[in-house]
């Protein structure tokens, strides 16, 4: 009997060959898009974990931004553990498109205790007895065109000096290749001097045993003065990791997006199958086959798609991952940190949950139909009508099913404390709750469409609109399946839009210097590239300059240990406009700012903290902790990590650190900001770089940084509407195929070939029609939740929606399109169908 | 905890310059750039591994701006003991035989080397530009239990990090490694070191003033001109203090040895290595031999000694009249290396007759720089007088 089964199954899926590949397709799509974007996103934490350890080494624990007489004082101390001093930067490589690598300043010597991986080259003294010598991975040499002894410039700050190559690095193996690929090695003193740091560390690194409840990390903290904070040495990076995992999450939801549409394909196709084959399942029911025998059959063929589909699928994310890592780490330097990824990592477990996914999204959506297949009595009889009109009759139910699944997401988007993987999961809620009602709706836009088609094209219209209802089981999934991949795909389009406009606002209102001046650093990341002080002096003594807005970006240390983004500021009364407020009052508010030590934080700090007006605001500073108090909250689109503006006399005073990294300048009334760019471009020495540009110029580039940052949206935005044109391919394919009979019936009645065209045309187009009205209102939905529910949460983010009617047309458009574009190969094949031979089978 | 222990993984790096220095007393510095490309000390993450290439500036000659040793010059003490900074290399070496209170038997070394990588320190505007790299051992031997433990620390001439000075008094140190105040006879100097579990704590006091080796303290190592040091000792100097082995403290007392080498120069071709012999002999003295190794087996012409006599009075021996014969030899399990491992010395003009035996069998400093340091059990006739007494031998270049 089994093998009966087999054949029977066989010998259906051998004759419907293209609707079984593109079923295999969809899910393929669906899983590619899971381990491409998976894989992008491991692939870059594992470059950014690579590289955190190539450069802690073995390093246990940290102090940052210290004296260097502290290391002195404790390298010094009886039994001292192994430590080593560091002096970090960025640095930009301007022969060499600006390329950016992390200059590393050791002490070769200590470098020996702390981290072996280095001590090859940091320990050579080679760098010490070279003349400004660096040392450079020996692949990322050759990619630079660099050779030992071979000198290039690079810039730090508004500095730009020369070094040479003292030394090639050669990792062990690859991995440890690529991590050290992004490090310019050099000599504490040298990395000093290229800093302007003299005096200064970045970090002191400690390897302390954890033994005895940690009897040493505690004997070091005793000897750090009251302000030093020891910490664990990964703990900075754990923390902007955790930063990017709403990015991640948010990336891996899109994705998961895309399967589901993927996961509506095979519904469709395996219901249709079942559908198609009632006959034989009553008949071998009659035959004494058990419902349990074609339970597991119908789920075996499921399995069997989506066991292809997943194969092929983590085939064709692979290649996928290839471009999306591209995507997913320029939003990644562009947001949180820089980080290059030389090679992908395939991570054994991200293949098998996608293929997991994959499996059992496909036998989950095999379910209904194995059902429905088990139910057919044992009567091969049964009419197809039967089934549509039994179909019908449970529509409302399906609908009202719907209703509590989106009841039940509503409730999980109105609890503000939901986690973001629950409120994501609400979001699946809610799709498939929109999903489900639509079989009823499309019953009812067909009997409000009916007369309007007939009216329009006589017998032919109303046949069409009626077509859709009557054979609900084929056209019902469909449209679904192509309503859900439309409203996914304009949500996101319109969240995007949304967020683009609501920053180009902001943008508007921040920008309100004429000219801003900055070190030409590398990526809105970085934080350290400070503006030489005489070159401040002369532009914000510039002729035809009225004022000018002081920035210094840092990181600071809260109270709590925690490092916080913040920018030490003076605001030109002219810059005070530029911030809006959403707590605090404004008055009151900007005279603390003057006066007392307070700081302005901006919205996603607040959201993340749990910050408001009035709360205090530790920070810790080389004199100890000082008592910040915020005064208010302001609107900011600039980073997700959140920041606190802190006014620049406190700073000056607590930290005694004059330096500046920006400028905003304030033209004098009269001056055109071109003209004043280059009469301050003028200015500049020989060996001086800054970065100065107009507000319109600043502007444009910023929104260039947000449409890279969202490209990588774009992408899934296009292959799950790619996704969704597949199913409707696959379920008008299926549609019509199965109707070859009553084409024959039509045709041998007089309908004309160009007739039946037109017919099959007319139908697949209102079904586009109505796939596309009905995602409107749910893409409108799930823009709103994506706007005001997962980005608030995920990245505290307040956004204004704003839906452009362009986003909508489009909708309708691919809707159509695509609906017309799937029903070409059926129209034309039925048109060309010989009504004797479509009779035969009766 | 071990930690400046180097697992003894040394980084070769780039073509290997010869061995710079050829001292009398020609501790390992020769070798000292080579390791400063040092290995991994006790990784507790899979370690990213790296090797490195360098470009030809190590290997240059030594910069024609350092002195040089080329005739024999005034000793001046206390100044001597400092800082030599317009020679390129120098060092500062102690080594004692030791007691404690129930008569368990030490060995102890505690030397502290300074070389200079270039002339000035870079022209940058940091506190950490520097010249020289400091470069310091610590072995102790513990007879009883036939343990040996041996650590070394590398630091650069800058912060106060690691250096020599005169003033306020005399000192040289390694970080907490350090060894301090007087030199002279009637002074005393403290030598303290620690390393974890393993620690040294001596007050040393000078019984004979300086004693110059080689022709009034220039020491010829080659036939180049200026291929010398200027080199002088204290070989008799009493010891009290602390050791600390495995944790456990103990008082001890016994002999300490100093010595003391400043140069610039390189060491002639065919020289591959050297052995050095500190032996006491009782009421006869302290007698001081080396004797220089060619790679082809040849005795080299450059090796001496110094015999102190009781009184203090030092006399130079040419290598004509002493003679050493390897009688055993011992592999280390841990390095293969093979060194010699017993001698008879003898001294036929002077009626000596000795026998040398290593109080234990592996005193290997498996260090980023490789030799064999030990403490030796001395015994024989001295004009017919029987000896037994204790000595240090040093033998370097053996793992080439």
């Amino acid at each position: 009997m089994t093998s009966l089964l087999t054949r029977a199954s066989l010998r259906y899926l051998t004759r419907h060959p293209t609707q079984l590949l593109l079923a295999v397709l969809g899910v393929a799509l669906g899983v590619a898009v899971v381990v491409g974007i998976d894989t992008a996103s491991v692939s870059a934490r594992r470059a950014f974990e690579l590289a955190g350890r190539a450069v802690r080494g073995t390093a246990t624990h940290v102090v940052r931004d210290v004296d260097e007489a502290l290391y002195v004082a404790l390298a010094s101390a009886p039994d001292a553990p192994p430590m080593a001093p560091i002096v970090q930067a960025t640095a930009a490589l301007p022969d060499h498109g600006g390329r950016t690598l992390e200059l590393l300043g050791v002490d070769g010597f200590a470098q020996a205790r702390v981290r072996p991986s280095l001590a090859g080259l940091a320990g050579a003294n080679a760098l010490l007895a070279a003349e400004r010598g660096v040392a450079l991975e020996r692949g990322l040499a050759q990619e630079l065109g660099l050779e030992l002894g071979e000198s290039f410039e690079v810039v730090l700050g508004s500095a730009r000096e020369r070094v040479e190559v003292a030394a090639l690095i050669e990792g062990e193996n690859a991995a440890a290749s690529a991590a050290l690929a992004d490090l310019l090695v050099a000599d504490i003193a040298l990395a000093q001097d290229l800093t302007g740091s003299r005096g200064r560390l970045s970090r002191i690194d400690f390897v302390l045993d954890d033994a005895d409840d940690g009897a040493e990390v505690e004997r070091v903290r005793a000897q750090l003065p009251p302000h030093v904070r020891l910490e664990a040495a990964d703990a900075r990076d754990r923390s902007l990791e955790s930063l990017t995992r709403a990015f991640e999450v948010n990336l891996r939801a899109l994705s998961l997006l895309a399967l589901l549409v993927g996961v509506f394909l095979v519904y469709n196709t395996m219901t249709f199958s079942v559908v198609q084959r009632r006959a034989l399942w009553g008949a071998l029911r009659a035959l004494g086959v058990t419902r349990a025998e074609i339970f597991r059959l119908v789920c075996f063929e499921a399995l069997g798609v989506g066991a292809i589909g997943s194969a092929l699928g983590v085939g064709l994310g692979l290649l996928l991952a290839q471009e999306l890592v591209k995507l997913v780490t320029r939003t990644i330097n562009d947001l949180y940190f820089v980080v290059e990824v030389r090679a992908l990592s395939l991570e054994p477990l991200v293949l098998a949950q996608a293929v997991a996914a994959g499996v059992g999204a496909t036998l989950l959506a095999a379910l209904a139909p194995a059902r429905d297949a088990v139910n057919t009595p044992a009567r091969a009889t049964l009419s197809r009508s039967g089934l549509e009109s039994r179909l019908r009759a449970a529509a409302p139910r399906y609908a009202l099913l719907g209703l509590v699944c989106c009841a039940l997401a509503a409730g999980v988007f109105a609890w503000s404390a939901a986690p973001l993987v629950a409120s994501l999961g609400a979001l699946f809620l809610m799709l498939i709750g929109c999903a489900l009602p639509i079989p009823l709706l499309t019953v009812g836009a067909c009997r409000v469409l009916a007369p309007l088609m007939g009216a329009l094209g006589g017998g032919l219209g109303r046949m069409a609109t009626r077509g859709i209802a009557t054979n609900l089981s084929r056209t019902g999934v469909a449209i679904a399946s192509l309503a859900i991949a439309l409203s996914a795909t304009a949500g996101m389009g319109v969240m995007v839009e949304s967020f683009r406009t609501t920053v180009a606002k902001w943008l508007r209102a921040t920008l309100r210097a004429d000219v801003y001046v900055s070190a030409p650093t590398l990526t809105s990341t970085s934080v350290d590239a400070a503006l030489a002080p005489a070159l401040v002096e002369r532009l914000v003594g510039a002729q035809g300059v009225a004022g000018a807005n002081l920035y210094r970006a840092l990181e600071l240390q809260r109270g709590d240990g925690e490092w916080v983004r913040a920018v030490a500021i003076h605001f030109d009364p002219r810059g005070r406009e530029a911030l809006e407020f959403f707590e605090g009052e404004r008055s009151a508010a900007w005279s603390a700012f003057d006066t007392r030590d307070v700081v302005l934080i901006s919205e996603p700090l607040a959201k993340r903290s749990r910050l408001s007006v009035g709360d205090s605001f530790d920070l810790a500073s080389p004199a100890g902790v000082r008592n910040f108090e915020v005064a208010a909250v302001f609107r900011d689109y600039s980073t997700d990590a959140g920041f606190a503006f802190v006014p620049r006399r406190a700073y000056v005073e607590h930290w005694n650190d004059p330096s500046i990294s920006s400028l905003g300048l304030f033209a004098a009334p009269g001056v055109d900001a071109e003209r004043l760019v280059e009469g301050l471009r003028a200015q500049l020495g020989e060996n001086e770089q800054a970065l100065i540009r107009t507000r319109t110029t600043l502007e444009r580039a910023s929104l260039e940084v947000f449409d890279q940052t969202f490209e990588v949206t774009h992408v899934l935005r296009l292959i799950a509407g790619g996704v969704a044109f597949l199913g409707v391919l696959c379920a008008l394919l299926a549609l019509e195929l199965e109707r070859e009979r009553e084409f024959g019936v039509l045709r041998a009645l007089g309908l004309a070939p160009r007739g039946v065209r037109a017919l099959v045309l007319l139908q697949t187009g209102l079904m586009g029609l109505i796939a596309g009205v009905l995602a409107l209102p749910i893409g409108m939905a799930v823009s709103l939740v994506l706007l005001h529910v997962i980005n608030e949460r995920a990245f505290g983010w307040s956004l204004t929606l704003d839906a452009p009617p362009r986003v909508f047309v489009e909708t309708l458009l691919l809707s159509i399109g695509a609906a017309l574009l799937a029903g070409l190969a059926p129209a034309w094949r039925m048109a060309r169908i010989q009504p004797a031979r479509a009779l035969r089978a009766d | 905890m071990g930690v400046e222990r180097a697992s003894g993984r040394l980084y070769r790096v780039g073509p290997l310059p010869a061995p710079p220095m050829r001292p009398s007393r020609c501790h390992t510095l020769p070798t000292l750039a080579l390791a400063f490309a040092l290995a991994a000390c006790g990784a507790r993450d899979a370690p990213i591994d790296a090797k490195l290439t360098v470009g030809d500036a190590m290997s240059g000659g030594a910069d024609p701006r350092f002195e040089r040793a080329h005739e024999p010059r005034e000793f001046e003490f206390p100044a001597d003991h400092g800082p030599q900074p317009a020679f390129q290399t120098e060092w500062w070496y102690f080594t004692a035989n030791l007691r404690d209170d129930a008569g368990r038997e030490f060995g102890c070394q505690l030397t502290f080397f300074r070389r200079a990588t270039r002339f000035e320190p870079a022209d940058v505007d940091s506190a950490w530009a520097a010249r020289d790299v400091h470069m310091a051992h610590f072995a102790l031997s513990d007879v009883q239990s036939g343990e040996f433990h041996a650590f070394e620390r590398f630091e650069r001439g800058a912060l106060g990090l690691a250096g020599a000075e005169l003033e306020p008094q005399w000192r040289v140190w390694n970080r907490d490694w350090s060894a301090e105040g007087s030199l002279e006879v009637g002074g005393a100097a403290r030598l303290r070191a620690r390393s974890g579990e393993f620690a040294l704590e001596l007050e040393v006091r000078a019984l004979t003033p300086p004693v110059l080796n080689g022709e009034r303290g220039l020491s010829r190592k080659g036939d180049a001109d200026g291929a010398a040091s200027y080199y002088y000792s204290l070989p008799r100097m009493a010891a009290t203090g602390t050791l600390t082995v495995g944790g456990r403290e103990q008082r001890v007392s016994g002999r300490a040895w100093f010595d003391r080498e400043w140069s610039t120069s390189a060491l002639d071709d065919g020289q591959v290595g050297w052995d050095w012999f500190a032996l006491r002999l009782g009421e006869m003295g302290e007698l001081m031999l080396y004797s220089m190794r060619r790679g082809d087996g040849a005795p080299d012409p450059h090796s001496s000694g110094t015999w102190t006599r009781a009184d203090g009075a030092a006399e130079h021996l040419s290598r004509e009249q002493f003679a050493i014969e390897t009688l055993e030899s011992w592999t280390s399990p841990r390095t293969k290396v093979r060194y010699p491992a017993k001698w008879r010395v003898s001294l036929p003009s002077r009626e000596v007759e000795l026998e040398v035996e290593p109080l234990l069998a592996n005193q290997e400093l498996d260090l980023a720089i490789r030799y064999w340091e030990g403490a030796v059990r001395v015994t024989g006739t001295v004009a017919g007088r029987r000896v037994d007494e204790r000595g240090y031998v040093e033998l370097a270049g053996y793992d080439r």
